[in-house]
């Protein structure tokens, strides 16, 4: 009796914390995290960290190399590379979080509905699904792009499209798993709804496959963003995108090849990133590697 | 004489098995978990229902609070009736009953601060009058935690706490009857001790009804005033606890009690269960059973009332002085 009256020494705040602690643990998560918080900036305030406007077209600087004024040089028209990128990652970031934000939303929905509803439900969801992923993506995209023509929307539907089903997949197999958890039994024999059910017990148990799905997901967004953009089919001139500030410096490969250079580190550099922190991520969510009692 | 609290008549459970290409093999499309069962309560009664794993005693449990697919029959609490698995007054049955799991640390959310989960009956039913955190912290504290209990989660808390945490949930909505499944498992004996004192103190106090439903004859016969033993989904005896203990009559009831405990552990039932969509011939238990004969095989035996409010289906039943008591290892301390 006296023993269990007696609280335990568990410092429950640095448990609160404890994903966090572990993520900053992992020094490959740390400076991931670091760098996306950096891109996160970069993209937050754009206007006022770019040194020029990014749509400035000054000829008399045309292909300059990096220097004082300019510190990744200039483009084909003269303008400012660093501030063009800068702006680039706002679109970038922007597309990456609209496309994964819809596809979540639309696969988590779904995926809810197939685990919770009936068996016919569950098949024609997965069906449907599965018709999606067969489909190519970049075929997907050029057969969007041909009929409502090439734009952010157009390109934010089709990555919200294509990358649903994952999200589907995920959140159908908790939930499937979660039916038979002892928790949600308990909460049924109380009386709990099919609402309250997945709002208050199968969300909050589903935000860590989630978010590490999530992570994972934004380096492949923003390969798609670049890859249609460097096609012509995503961000349109003027507007800046690393993709297709990718294929400028790509025309121009011969004379200024910094301009290539500098398109594509971001695309690199960020893409690795997220895929650490996403790694991290996951091993940060996971009880089992340690830091729990 | 009233009418009992719960009362469970006729009931059938049955379980879609296999998927289609298993059943065009010939495999049985549902697995009858029980048969046809019948178990009443009284207010203020504690029932224990004993058999070894896979006897459907937790499917019963399942089935009285709506958990389980039910093909025939019908539950009972107080004026309520249902006879089917998705009946809208299951709501109204759960507002009165209380369910606690085998698992209690499984039981709980992962992701719930344990003052959450205590009060969740009380938000789920629009119950909660006052603040949320005052009303965990009152039904914490009637289990014996201390109030910082409610902002811990399940994994920073033992087994034994947990389970406590689980009686303090099941009371929450002050229920007339508790099913309570395996609530001693996983703890050792003296807080398995503690526990049973703890039940027994909430249903002297608050005068709830409970549904213990265990594999520990020792636990059983420390709390219950009735016990059903249950043999492949049916009730092979029932009757009081002391009657069970001094005078079991079925043979399979006399050999669990000679095994002390229903797990088999000890060997002393020879055999294993049949499987549930094979189900023998005439008398279930005849293929373990030691008196087993010709008419055993040809036909089944009824429940019969065989002493007052004694009943048992066997039909050399008679009730038989066991020829040792058995010591009871939650009072006799003597061996610990």
């Amino acid at each position: 009796m006296a023993d269990s009256t007696v609280s335990p020494p568990v410092a429950v705040r640095a448990e609160r914390f404890g994903v966090l602690r572990r993520l900053f643990g992992a020094p490959l998560g740390a400076i991931a995290a670091i760098v996306v918080m950096a891109f996160a900036l970069a993209a937050i305030a754009a206007p006022w960290l770019a040194p020029y406007d990014p749509n400035a077209i000054a000829p008399v600087n045309r292909m300059q190399g990096p220097s004082g004024a300019h510190w990744l040089g200039t483009d084909q028209l003269g303008r400012d590379l660093l501030s063009r990128i800068i702006h680039g990652t706002r679109t970038a970031l922007y597309v990456a979080f609209a496309g994964t934000g819809g596809a979540l939303a639309v696969g988590m929905a779904m995926g809810m509905a197939a685990g919770l509803g009936g068996k016919v439900l569950d098949s024609v969801l997965v069906l449907f699904n599965d018709s999606i992923k067969a489909l190519p993506l970049v075929l997907f995209a050029l057969a969007l792009v041909t009929i409502y023509g090439a734009s952010m929307v157009t390109l934010i539907s089709v990555i919200a499209v294509s990358m649903a089903p994952g999200y589907f997949r995920v959140v159908r197999n908790q939930v499937m798993v979660l039916n038979n958890a002892d928790f949600i039994v308990a909460a049924q024999s109380m009386g709990a709804s099919r609402l309250r059910l997945a709002v208050t017990h199968m969300l909050p148990n589903l935000i860590g496959p989630i978010l590490v799905l999530i992570a994972m997901d934004i380096p492949a967004v923003i390969g798609i963003e670049s890859g249609l953009s460097f096609l012509g089919q995503g961000i349109q001139p003027p507007q800046s995108s690393w993709g297709n500030m990718l294929a400028e410096g790509y025309t121009y490969v011969r004379q200024a090849p910094h301009i290539a250079v500098a398109a594509g580190l971001p695309i690199v550099v960020s893409t690795i990133a997220f895929t650490f922190l996403g790694e991290a991520l996951r091993d940060a969510l996971d009880p089992r590697s340690g830091g729990r009692s | 004489m009233t009418r009992p609290l719960l009362e469970i008549t006729d009931l059938e459970v049955r379980y879609p098995s296999a998927g289609y290409i298993a059943r065009l093999r010939g495999a049985p499309a549902h697995v009858t978990v029980l048969p046809d069962i019948s178990l009443a309560i009284d207010t203020g009664q504690t029932v224990g229902l004993i058999g070894e794993s896979g006897s459907g005693k937790t499917t019963l449990g399942r089935a009285a609070m709506g958990l389980a697919p039910i093909t025939a029959g019908s539950v009972r609490v107080d004026d309520i009736t249902v006879t089917s698995q998705d009946a809208p007054e299951w709501r109204q049955i759960r507002l009165r009953t209380a369910m606690m799991f085998q698992d209690a640390v499984a039981s709980l959310d992962p992701r719930m601060t344990l003052g959450t989960s205590v009060t969740e009956p009380l938000a789920i039913q629009g119950a909660m009058n006052g603040r949320r955190r005052d009303r965990a912290v009152e039904l914490l504290d009637l289990v014996g935690l201390t109030p910082d209990f409610a902002d811990r989660y399940p994994h920073q808390i033992s087994g034994g706490q947990a389970r406590r945490v689980t009686v303090a949930r099941a009371l929450a909505l002050e229920p007339s009857l508790v099913i309570a499944d395996e609530p001693t498992a996983g703890l050792d004996l003296s807080v398995q001790g503690e526990l049973l004192n703890l039940l027994n103190d909430l249903q002297a106090r608050l005068g709830v009804s409970f549904l213990l439903i265990t594999h520990n004859l020792a636990v059983a016969r420390h709390v219950t005033d009735r016990i059903a033993i249950m043999y492949l989904g049916r009730i092979v005896e029932e009757a009081t606890s002391e009657q069970i203990f001094r005078a079991p009559a079925h043979p399979y009831t006399r050999a669990l009690i000679g095994a002390k405990d229903a797990t088999g552990g000890e060997g002393l039932i020879a055999g294993d269960v049949p499987s549930l969509t094979d189900r023998p011939t005439g008398c279930e238990f005849r293929t373990r059973c030691p008196l087993a004969t010709d008419l055993c095989a040809q036909k089944a035996p009824a429940l019969e009332t065989i002493g007052a409010g004694h009943v048992a289906s066997c039909h050399y039943a008679r009730p038989q002085e066991m020829p040792v008591a058995t010591p009871d290892p939650l009072t006799d301390r003597s061996e610990i």
